[in-house]
């Protein structure tokens, strides 16, 4: 992946809530690039801060929460820094966003035509009305809504959960954006539909050449939908790498212990699902060295109290762990073979 | 497992719900569905959401009244048990819910939740007894007994999850019901319970009855399995076989639109899904209720619904083509 085609970059970014309880440190550090035309995805299991990641680029957080350090480069603009005026033209207009829920992020009082009118009107300069209700309809159209000349004057209620996520796609797309954020879009619906709203942002992706950040807690949702996989834990980037090599070389034990917790329909139903066990760690007061070591079955003194430095696999995979250093002792260490062909200077993948 | 004897026995179960408002509108949630549960075994129910699966629930645990059908436990009917009578079967089967912070009151602490499944039965009258049991039950699911007096909001997802297994064991079930029991949890976390869930299983020979809507999921901790669509059992099997033969073209539809977790095999198999979306169940489709996507729907299936048939030993498949 070269840095000439980024089209966001994301350095060192930590963001915290300031609650009753105190300071809760969300997201710790965390820096990657997303590339042109590409499906970043971001997975995690809850409370990893990987919305929270999404939600910083374009600055849609609750009021206690803070940046504390970190740039978000976009068209060599920070989008950490933009006065509030600019930052909107970009939201919604050439960076969208495409939430969960669609009942709450869509108006339940306005009819989904005029919805979708309204933010086209929004980002688009000198646009008529006219023009406005064309597009809308075209979106509708796009998004293989049936019958969307009377879907147009819907209300959210009236359309099924399926139809209201194609409506908030349709909107998120309304303004030819360069980058979409799509955070847990299919998480509510059923398999079947979900299945539908994935080949249909496949099928986006591909014509409307975006760069969409995927945020999703599923592991089989990113293998069949994106090109690179972020793993988050605790608010830090514990592996990141091509869906290939992060599915079939993982190389960190948070990754490989989520792949062991999913059952596959090809597995034999003998064998037995290996949780992670323990939970989450507390971000009120994360633990400073790696967030994982105390649910890591290889975990040494070393982890308790420093943070992994990243270590390069390959071009495009690398990973946050001790036990991946040339000099980790190669007792209980998993990736004691990798580390060997590493040193003779082998690439990972044969 | 003793074949010859069902534990659960659920027969033409029919489930309508009055429309508020609307006079002789009915919502179709569960039509004429059959299935037995053995001593022993773990029966998943699989469907998409509506597709009437917790109506079936909630209709065997008697927590609504069936419209039509019988549903029999441990040989006895119990359809139209009243309160009294209700409360001595429930000592034999108990449930959990999907929602682990809806489920669990937030006031009440852990002590008094465990203790409540046995103030309902009569089992409270020794103190010292039912705190001794609470403290057990903790350990049971891997909780630290000492956490007794502290209160929900303490605990984690899957902690209070294991709370509300905990409570549900507390009366010594034979029948547990988990109704998308692990739905809301993380991935890693869902393998903890699950695992729990089977070690019961072996050592106090617990029946299950697993819904979910994750296919994945319930082929693994399943016995056998049971599709649902639109408050029909469209195909009942052994798991492996779901996976290996599935014989409904919506049970085909279903395994199909599951995401696999292997780029290279999303890569290759750009398979189409399901089209369309589930009929409402106010107003079901004539025929078989699946005719409006299934893509070898004729004539015959807009007209007739097809009657559960027996493909092969064991499997049961209700479609004409069959």
């Amino acid at each position: 992946m070269n840095n000439g085609d980024s089209v966001l970059q994301v350095e060192n970014l930590k963001t915290s809530f300031r609650t009753k309880a105190g300071i809760v440190q969300a997201v710790r550090g965390v820096s990657f690039e997303l590339n042109k035309g590409e499906v970043l995805g971001i997975v995690g299991e809850s409370g990893c801060g990987k919305s929270v990641t999404a939600m910083s680029v374009l600055r849609v957080l609750p009021e206690n929460a803070r940046h504390d350090t970190g740039r978000i480069l976009y068209m060599g603009k920070d989008l950490l820094t933009l006065p509030k005026k600019e930052l909107r033209k970009i939201r919604g207009g050439e960076i969208s966003m495409i939430f969960q829920d669609p009942m709450t992020s869509l108006s339940p009082l306005m009819k989904i035509g005029r919805q979708i009118e309204e933010a086209i009107l929004q980002n688009t300069q000198g646009i008529s009305k006219q023009d406005a209700r064309k597009k809308s309809l075209d979106m509708l159209k796009k998004v293989h809504i049936p019958d969307p000349e009377s879907r147009y004057n819907c209300y959210p209620h009236e359309l099924s959960g399926g139809m209201r996520q194609r409506v908030m796609i349709a909107m998120a797309l309304s303004c030819n954006p360069r980058v979409v954020i799509a955070d847990e879009p299919t998480t509510a619906l059923d398999v079947t539909i979900q299945k539908q709203i994935l080949l249909l942002l496949k099928e986006m992706c591909r014509s409307m050449d975006l760069s969409v950040i995927f945020i999703t807690h599923d592991l089989g949702v990113v293998a069949e939908l994106c090109d690179r996989v972020i793993v988050l834990y605790g608010g830090l980037i514990m592996e990141e790498g091509t869906a290939v090599e992060l599915f079939e070389h993982p190389s960190h034990p948070y990754t490989m212990g989520l792949l062991d917790s999913i059952p596959r329909l090809d597995q034999d139903k003998g064998e037995k699902l290996m949780p992670i066990p323990g939970s989450p760690p507390d971000l009120l007061a994360p633990p400073d060295g790696c967030p994982f070591y105390a649910r890591c079955k290889y975990a040494r003194r070393i982890c308790i109290h420093e943070k992994p430095d990243v270590i390069t696999l390959t071009e495009s995979h690398s990973s946050f762990c001790h036990l991946l250093r040339e000099d980790a002792p190669k007792n209980n260490n998993p990736f004691a073979d990798i580390t060997k062909s590493r040193e003779r200077g082998e690439p990972e993948n044969g | 497992m003793d074949k010859t004897k069902p534990l659960v026995q659920v027969e033409h179960l029919k489930m309508h719900f009055p429309v508020p408002g609307r006079r002789g509108v009915y919502v179709h949630a569960v039509e004429d569905v059959s299935f037995e549960i053995n001593e022993g075994e773990t029966f998943g129910l699989v469907g998409e959401s509506g597709c009437g699966k917790s109506t079936v629930a909630r209709a065997v645990i008697r927590l609504y009244e069936p419209t039509d059908g019988r549903i029999l436990l441990d040989g006895e009917d119990i359809t139209h048990l009243k309160q009294k009578q209700l409360k001595d079967a429930r000592r034999k089967m108990q449930m959990v819910f999907q929602d682990p912070y809806s489920s669990l009151n937030g006031r009440m602490p852990v002590h008094e939740i465990l203790a409540e499944p046995l103030v309902a039965a009569g089992l409270d009258k020794n103190p010292e007894e039912v705190a001794q049991k609470c403290r057990d039950a903790l350990k049971m699911v891997n909780l630290s007994p000492d956490s007794i007096h502290r209160y929900p909001h303490e605990f984690s997802g899957g902690q209070r999850q294991r709370i509300c297994i905990a409570r549900a064991l507390m009366v010594n079930p034979r029948f547990l019901i988990c109704d998308e029991a692990i739905s809301a949890l993380d991935v890693s976390i869902q393998a903890q319970i699950i695992n729990m869930l089977g070690d019961f299983q072996k050592e106090r020979g617990l029946t299950y009855l697993f819904i979910a809507h994750d296919l994945s999921m319930v082929r693994y901790v399943s016995h056998r399995v049971g599709v649902m669509y639109l408050g029909h059992l469209m195909e009942v099997c052994e798991s492996e076989e779901i996976y290996k033969n599935p014989l409904h073209p919506y049970t085909r539809g279903l395994l199909a639109s599951i995401p696999v977790p292997d780029p290279r095999y999303a890569a290759s198999h750009e398979s189409a899904s399901l089209e369309g979306e589930v009929p409402s169940p106010v107003n079901p489709p004539s025929g078989c209720p699946f005719h409006t996507r299934c893509p070898y729907a004729k004539d015959l299936c807009r007209q007739q619904n097809p009657q559960m048939k027996e493909a092969s030993p064991g499997h049961f498949v209700k479609c004409h083509l069959y």
